[in-house]
């Protein structure tokens, strides 16, 4: 285990920890998560969260305990899901798969405004939807430089992940509303 | 739904393992996988078990399933656009499903349930409980929040008839107004009819037709009829045109004082109401929202009465007015004039749905550039520093380029659509030229030059509000959208009723007494669970707990900004359902966290509680809350204007004159939320030294994470979850090792800024 920032004596503040893969011996959690052993220390039901889930979704990595507010905590991060074996590689995927679910969306089929709500219609990753979104400005964002996020009134998301590679009736239909 | 019934393969599974259908206390489906991938699945609530079924090539089987004897409590995880329902069983938390976030509320719901069911032993479903977040009752369409109007349903002539009973109070003035724009809409007729006169009589008068001008006006304007003729239409034509300025300015003025009369009414019964409104109602509602609807939907409401006069009715009676008129004058003409009245609507359309929507592009663009340059000119220093001119100047030409872009766009399709529209309305023009000046030139219906020039003259009035009667729908739509939302608000009736036999209340000892109180803001989800509690006259009473544990709560239903749901809370032996609402606030003091401070002097916010109170109590008042020092410093002293939220003065002198507004309040009971966590340690001693005054011989009940403002308490309550799980004096906890005494350890060992504690030891040391 690395750490940036030595530690000050009688402090127990540990700075940012950085995991070495080597020493992590991961098991998958009956209940929920994945369990992790770092040398005397058993941690379980870790879950999985990335630092940079739009510009790098392969790096750094967050291994969190606990789930709700002032109980959460970071035992590490690892900084690449390259410098793991591929078993701890498949379990911290799942983790990262339960954490974050969205559409990806492949083609617009349509977008009609109606009332201050979009409905779109759209072939994504996840199939066929159809989904309403509230017509206002933070919910189409930016997501990386030309990829936009779009959130459903459930708040389900959608990514574009590039708008130049949408077809240009479709690029038409989706700046007519969505022109930020 | 919390009781959704099963398809029937899933159904006859639950039926082969023996539970019955009336086993069933909860069953909704879920609709992804622990995968993520959108199927199917089924989680059954039944009082031995919680389950998750799942069907897997057409045989359905228990993905997972938890005995309910070995489940501790039910909860949901949430993740970044879905979440999953765990249950705690041997003190860990397992998963039961995961659900996408449309299916967020169902599940929010049943774990609400399960742990009711854990500490009941039964299940309560509601009618509120079955209810969709944010959709229309009626007809299922989407709302921005659950108390919106439903544009699609509202009744129209509803709101309409009601914002017409509004008026009755300025009736004369409203139907002075309508008289108005009818008279308005005649004298619009007049001109056309006038320089057909002139053609006709005047510049191209056949000998043989007679004079339309009577006998009479004919003796007064003597030998040369057709000089003077000349003189009285052109004398008319101005005069018309004088007298429509004259009524123009006349109905503007009577309807923005009608508009302004009416709103002003509104915003009044409006604050009003949202004044006496309960605490509960700004829970479920956004104060954002809230001040929409004061602010935006009267102004709303002000644009549609004085449109109403000079644009909606205007738009309506004019083309009826002028097709009536036309029709009179040639009817076979005026179906020819029709003919580009659908190219006219077409294009309106089109320009407010393929344009107009470019003109967004454009605004977005130039705020962003403004917003950029606004932010790096002010913050040019931090550029400068760290050498990132070229980076700023690289972002500035990128924002630049959009605004070009979209401004090309916009100044491409107008200069393209203005003059075809341009041509659609000139058609019309051309087409009573054409038909029309045959009909001079074959003399057909007796149509004269001077008939052809009032047609065309009245075109030019016809089309312009035909092309806006388009959207006069979505227009109205929005304008009946923000009525109702206002009616929705003037409707509300206060939550909390006060008893036709309340009590009053004159002299209060501050006894307080909460009896096996229950309450949730929720009804399924409590947040304080069967509290009781005795609070003796002049007691200093701390309550400690983690955030959520209802500490909050317990000062928010003892103000009565809530009614418990079960148990009663008593001030000085009286259920406080059995006083009048104001004298339990009046005898309670509030000093909360955030020192709510309103615009005006230092001494109209302390006096705020006792506006009448003499300038002398108020320096006394501000003198015991060790707030008059920093006042008299002030160049204006208590004369000092403070900004909205007391802007001007520090976040601990705000919370002394707010402690001083208490003070002079003289309440029996002082309740000190957090009063002194968000200011600085020097600021946090010079408050609690004020509340020691303030304190003394009053019943005070003080919430504070940090505990060692608490150490001087009679008795300190430890709460969690909802529940009073230690109280006793400081000593008697720390001897108990429970709760209390561990929250002062870990904050001991945290705590390595200086203390009060720690100053007053330095402050003695240097004595």
């Amino acid at each position: 285990m690395e750490t940036l920032e030595s530690p000050k004596e009688g402090s127990t503040y540990k700075g940012l920890v950085f995991l070495d893969p080597k020493t992590l011996v991961m098991t998958e959690s009956p209940l929920a998560g994945i369990n992790i052993t770092i040398g005397d220390a058993t941690y379980e039901e870790v879950r999985a969260s990335l630092a940079l889930p739009i510009s790098d979704p392969e790096k750094y990595i967050s291994l969190r305990i606990g789930a709700t507010k002032g109980e959460e905590q970071e035992i590490g991060m690892i900084r690449d899901l390259a410098e793991l074996d591929e078993g701890q590689k498949q379990l911290i995927r799942r983790e990262l798969r339960k954490r974050y679910f969205m559409h990806v969306i492949y083609k617009l089929i349509s977008v009609k405004e109606k009332f201050g709500f979009l409905y779109f219609e759209a072939e994504t990753s996840k199939g066929l939807q159809k989904f309403a979104v509230r017509y206002e400005y933070n919910r189409v964002q930016e997501y990386s430089e030309f990829g936009r996020v779009i959130l459903d009134t459930d708040d389900n998301r959608y990514i574009i992940p590039d708008l130049r590679k949408l077809d240009p009736d479709e690029y038409k239909m989706f700046t007519r509303y969505i022109y930020w | 739904m919390l009781r959704q019934p099963l398809p029937p393969k899933f159904a006859a599974w639950l039926a082969e393992h023996n539970v019955r259908p009336e086993d069933v206390l909860l069953s909704t489906s879920n609709d992804i996988s622990f995968e993520g991938e959108y199927s199917e699945r089924w989680v059954v609530v039944t009082r031995d078990a919680v389950m998750m079924l799942k069907e897997t090539d057409g045989v359905v089987e228990a993905a997972r399933s938890f005995p309910m004897s070995e489940i501790e409590a039910a909860r949901l995880d949430p993740r970044v656009g879905s979440g999953f329902l765990q249950v705690k069983v041997r003190g860990h938390w397992a998963e039961v499903a995961r659900f996408s976030n449309a299916r967020a509320i169902w599940f929010e719901r049943i774990a609400a349930k399960i742990n009711r069911f854990k500490e009941t032993g039964a299940v309560i479903i509601t009618e509120e409980d079955e209810k969709e977040r944010n959709r229309c009752p009626t007809c299922g369409l989407l709302l921005r929040s659950a108390t919106d109007i439903c544009p699609r349903c509202i009744k129209k002539h509803r709101v309409f008839g009601r914002l017409v009973r509004m008026m009755k109070p300025y009736w004369p003035w409203a139907a002075g107004t309508l008289a108005l724009v009818f008279t308005g809409i005649g004298l619009d007729l007049i001109p056309p009819q006038l320089s057909r006169m002139l053609m006709d009589d005047v510049f191209v008068r056949d000998p043989n037709r007679p004079y339309l001008t009577p006998e009479w006006i004919r003796n007064i304007i003597g030998t040369n009829p057709v000089t003077m003729l000349f003189w009285v239409v052109f004398a008319g034509m101005a005069g018309v045109q004088v007298l429509r300025i004259g009524l123009n300015i006349i109905i503007a003025r009577l309807s923005v004082t009608v508009g302004t009369k009416i709103t002003f009414d509104l915003r009044h019964k409006l604050f009003a109401r949202l004044s006496e409104l309960s605490v509960k109602y700004y829970d479920r509602h956004q104060v954002g929202i809230l001040m929409q609807r004061v602010s935006g939907d009267t102004e709303a409401l002000h644009g549609f009465i004085t449109q109403s006069t000079q644009g909606f009715l205007v738009n309506i009676l004019l083309p009826v007015f002028i097709g009536a008129t036309l029709l009179k004058m040639n009817a076979e003409l005026t179906l020819y004039v029709l003919i580009p009245a659908p190219f006219v609507i077409v294009s309106t359309y089109y320009f407010w749905e393929h344009v107009y929507p470019r003109y967004y592009k454009y605004w977005d663009s130039s705020s962003k550039m403004s917003a950029m340059l606004n932010s790096v000119l002010s913050g040019i220093r931090v550029v400068k520093a760290f050498s990132q001119e070229e980076h700023e100047i690289a972002r500035f030409d990128k924002l630049s380029t959009n605004l070009q872009s979209a401004r090309r766009r916009v100044d491409k399709a107008t200069s393209t659509f203005y003059p075809i529209v341009g041509f659609i309305f000139g058609l019309g023009g051309l087409i009573v030229w054409f038909v029309g000046g045959r009909y001079v030139l074959e003399q057909r219906y007796g149509f004269t030059l001077g008939t052809l020039t009032a047609f065309t003259s009245y075109l030019g009035m016809f089309y312009g509000p035909l092309s806006n009667l388009t959207y006069i729908s979505s227009w109205l739509t929005s304008f009946m959208t923000a009525a109702q939302r206002i009616f929705e608000v003037l409707d509300t009736e206060p939550e909390i009723e006060e008893s036709d036999k309340a009590y009053h209340l004159h002299i209060c000892r501050g006894e307080i007494e909460f009896k096996n109180v229950t309450f949730g803001y929720d009804r399924y989800n409590p947040v304080i669970r069967d509290v009781s509690v005795h609070i003796h006259p002049g007691e200093m009473i701390g309550i400690v707990g983690r955030s959520g544990s209802g500490k909050t709560t317990f000062v928010n239903l003892l103000c009565r900004f809530y009614e418990v749901d079960q148990g009663g809370i008593f001030i000085d032996n009286i259920n406080i359902k059995d006083l009048h609402k104001d004298d339990v606030r009046r005898n309670i003091g509030l000093v909360l966290q955030e020192p709510f401070l309103f615009r005006g002097t230092v001494r109209e916010n302390i006096a705020y509680g006792r506006p009448d109170a003499d300038i002398e109590n108020v320096m006394r008042a501000a003198k015991a809350a060790n707030a008059h020092d920093f006042i008299m410093r002030l160049p204006d002293g208590y004369d000092t204007k403070l900004g909205e939220y007391g802007s001007g003065l520090s976040g601990g002198e705000r919370q002394r004159v707010s402690i001083a507004r208490a003070l002079l309040y003289d309440p029996a009971i002082l309740i000190l939320d957090e009063a002194t966590s968000s200011v600085d340690t020097e600021s946090e001693k010079q408050i609690q030294d004020a509340l020691a005054v303030v304190t003394k011989d009053r019943t005070t009940i003080a919430i504070a994470h940090r505990l060692s403002t608490l150490r001087n308490s009679d008795r300190i309550i430890v709460m969690d979850d909802g529940r009073i799980i230690e109280i006793g004096t400081h000593a008697e906890l720390m001897a108990l090792e429970g709760t209390y005494y561990k929250l002062v350890k870990i904050q001991t060992q945290l705590t390595s800024e200086p203390t009060v504690e720690r100053l007053q030891l330095e402050a003695a040391a240097r004595k």
